[in-house]
């Protein structure tokens, strides 16, 4: 299934190769490299709490713009979607049918959207909503890398409402790529890109769709 | 998901594919403490229909007290092939919410009109023509078939829409045939279906000896996709280009510029037989001042002779040259196959029909094409595979002018064997250094072929 050993050396480069990292912590991360090697899902928890002991020293700005965020439908089904509403379709092919078909498959997904927090911490990569505004579903995937096909989910956070919600973004590091396992991370890879803490369902403004 | 599927059903052997069920079903306990790798891999799981993983997955999500998991595992519980045991205890802990009754038992009785899509998604063969949802394809394969051959078609059947279920044997055939399925399956497993569903169309059986070459795969899919009809079909583009059209569209069959050495390598023939058959007017090439030139459709005729008489103890007309010759291609086409009296037959999805009457094969025998793509035995040789002539050789008579070429790249296995005298490695990689890291040995051993072919 997976090569833990690789995964687990790859996301200690992450860290270790970000040049945004306080040193220790980019040092800490390195010194983790023969764990990893013997005891990989033991040196993946040891840089998860690394994370969390750092995280709280990376300062948080009020957004200056507005900000997107894309899902492909699986994802968006996995992590987004109200769980009653989840267990009414029997697989996320089915909910992907089912929204092709609908007259206006945004408004349908965001019906389906649950109270509370939309977007949880770990995973709340954000881009500035202009840099995929007018662009197709090709685009957008070779724009910001997406490794699913279309269609997306296109989630825009207006920056009042995000101000308005209490939500801060700040510069994405190597740190934030634990969670993900997104041993591909490199400083800068998607220009502007930022990253936030919990973002609740108040702070999304309008929801599309690309097919 | 197919990013993760894909390259996992390449690398197994038939007998790991085998153990792959019960390799998840292993693995699943040690992701406890992982829920988001837990979750992917149950939904890998079921989306492979692993039933045998239904227990494990079961045991946990009630151990964890984790409900999606347990919706997981109760989709998989409604497969016959699920112990009663198990099914029960999963049924247990699903309690009397809607969405774990409806995937388990067919009889539930949905109470509003999400909990009858629901329904129509688990239970297939209640669909009826004109149930009002969207809802996916389903592909049932037989248990029977060749385990890496199904794995494969059920990762392409997956990225491709279809809803994919697996039929065990012995076990009482479920709600799932209706207007909206397919069934992959060895004679056997027909008959069983076809008494317990007497209706099912016998125009969505395909009984198959499944292979795992990437030709069989896509001619399978093709044929399951024209079996589904025009309202319901698979979404083939997002398999790659190479499988929305078929050799036989009109604008690949008839592509291609082949000098005759390399037609009569990749045909099987010899030159002076090609050369023969163009003095007898059987074949047409385009003349040049360097030489004849024949396309694909040539030599795809002058090789479909040539495997008939390899086939076939008895004469085989020449009349298949001419008609093969002749034949423009059909973009509708899902299947092609020739008589030996020289007749050509077109599967468009509703049965074989001869191409120049139009009138449908009755007690006729018919070669499908696609074996004549693959090696075969003629002469006291091996006539080389035409669309793969190695692991890593293809030929699209649409691409480098139908000429073989090294898979993912544009670079002919003529170009690689010219390259150095000696054939040496580094020679090539230097020429070409986006190949040092791939392995291109056995182009290049088509290539030399292709060039001291005579």
């Amino acid at each position: 299934m997976r090569d833990a050993v690789f995964e687990a050396r790859e996301l200690i480069r992450v860290v270790a190769d970000d040049p945004g990292l306080p040193r220790f912590v980019r040092q800490e991360a390195n010194r983790l490299l023969p764990m990893a090697a013997v005891e990989p899902d033991l040196a993946a928890a040891r840089l998860e709490d690394l994370r969390a002991r750092v995280l709280p020293d990376f300062p948080l700005w009020p957004p200056d713009r507005d900000y997107a965020r894309c899902v492909s439908v699986a994802t968006f089904w996995r992590f987004h979607l109200d769980p009653d509403e989840r267990g009414l379709f029997r697989d996320h092919k089915e909910y992907q049918i089912h929204l092709e078909a609908e007259a206006d498959p945004a408004a349908s997904a965001r019906g389906h959207l649950p109270d509370g927090v939309l977007v949880p911490a770990p995973h709340s990569w954000l881009i500035p909503a202009g840099r995929v505004a007018g662009l197709n579903s090709a685009q957008i995937r070779s724009r910001l890398q997406i490794e699913q096909q279309p269609p997306y989910l296109v989630m825009i956070f207006p920056m009042n409402l995000m101000l308005a919600s209490g939500v801060g973004v700040r510069e994405p590091r190597g740190v934030d790529a634990i969670p993900g396992r997104f041993t591909r991370w490199v400083p800068g890879d998607v220009y502007d890109e930022r990253i936030d803490e919990n973002i609740p369902l108040a702070a999304l403004g309008d929801l599309q769709w690309r097919p | 998901m197919a990013s993760v599927l894909s390259p996992l059903s390449e690398h197994l052997t038939t007998a790991e594919a085998e153990c792959l069920p019960a390799a998840f079903a292993g693995v699943l306990p040690l992701l406890r403490k992982d829920r988001e790798r837990l979750l992917f891999a149950s939904e890998i799981a079921g989306r492979l229909d692993y039933f045998e993983t239904a227990s494990a997955m079961g045991d946990l999500a009630i151990d964890l007290g984790d409900r999606r998991l347990l919706l997981e595992a109760a989709t998989l519980a409604g497969n016959p092939g699920v112990e009663p045991a198990v099914r029960a205890r999963v049924a247990g802990a699903v309690g009397t919410g809607a969405a774990g009754r409806i995937r388990i038992d067919p009889d539930t009785v949905p109470a509003s009109v999400d909990e009858e899509r629901l329904h129509l998604q688990c239970w297939p063969g209640a669909r009826r023509r004109d149930h009002g949802f969207a809802l996916a394809p389903v592909a049932v394969l037989d248990c029977g078939l060749d385990a890496l051959a199904a794995l494969r078609l059920s990762v392409r059947l997956d990225a491709a829409g279809a809803s994919v279920r697996r039929l065990a044997p012995d076990v009482e055939v479920p709600l799932w045939f209706g207007p909206e399925s397919v069934l992959v399956c060895r004679p056997a497993t027909r008959s069983r279906v076809l008494s317990k569903f007497p209706r099912f169309s016998e125009g969505r059986i395909l009984i198959e000896e499944l292979l795992c070459d990437n030709q069989g795969m896509e001619s399978l899919l093709r044929r399951i996709n024209a079996s589904l009809g025009t309202s319901l079909r698979l979404r083939l583009s997002a398999l790659g280009h190479n499988i929305e059209r078929a050799v036989w569209d009109p604008e690949v069959f008839t592509a291609g510029v082949y000098p005759t050495r390399e037609a009569a390598l990749l045909a099987g023939a010899s030159t002076s037989s090609l050369n023969h058959l163009h003095k007898r007017r059987l074949l047409v090439p385009r003349e040049f001042r360097r030489g004849r030139c024949w396309n694909f459709r040539d030599v795809v005729a002058v090789r479909t002779w040539r495997y008939l008489k390899s086939q076939t103890p008895g004469r085989v007309s020449s009349n298949v040259v001419t008609s093969l010759a002749q034949f423009a291609g059909d973009p509708e086409a899902v299947q092609l196959g020739v008589t030996s009296e020289g007749g050509v037959m077109v599967n468009r999805g509703d049965g074989w029909v001869n191409v120049q009457t139009g009138q449908s094969a009755l007690g006729m025998e018919i070669t499908d094409i696609d074996g004549v793509f693959r090696p075969f035995k003629y002469g006291g040789g091996t006539v080389i595979g035409l669309l793969q002539a190695s692991a890593n050789t293809r030929l699209r008579p649409n691409v480098l002018n139908g000429t073989p070429h090294l898979n993912g790249h544009r670079i002919s296995a003529k170009a690689l064997a010219s390259v150095d005298a000696d054939h040496r490695r580094d020679a090539i990689v230097a020429a070409f250094p986006e190949l040092e890291n791939t392995a291109f040995e056995d182009t290049l051993d088509v290539g030399l072929l292709l060039l001291n072919s005579r």
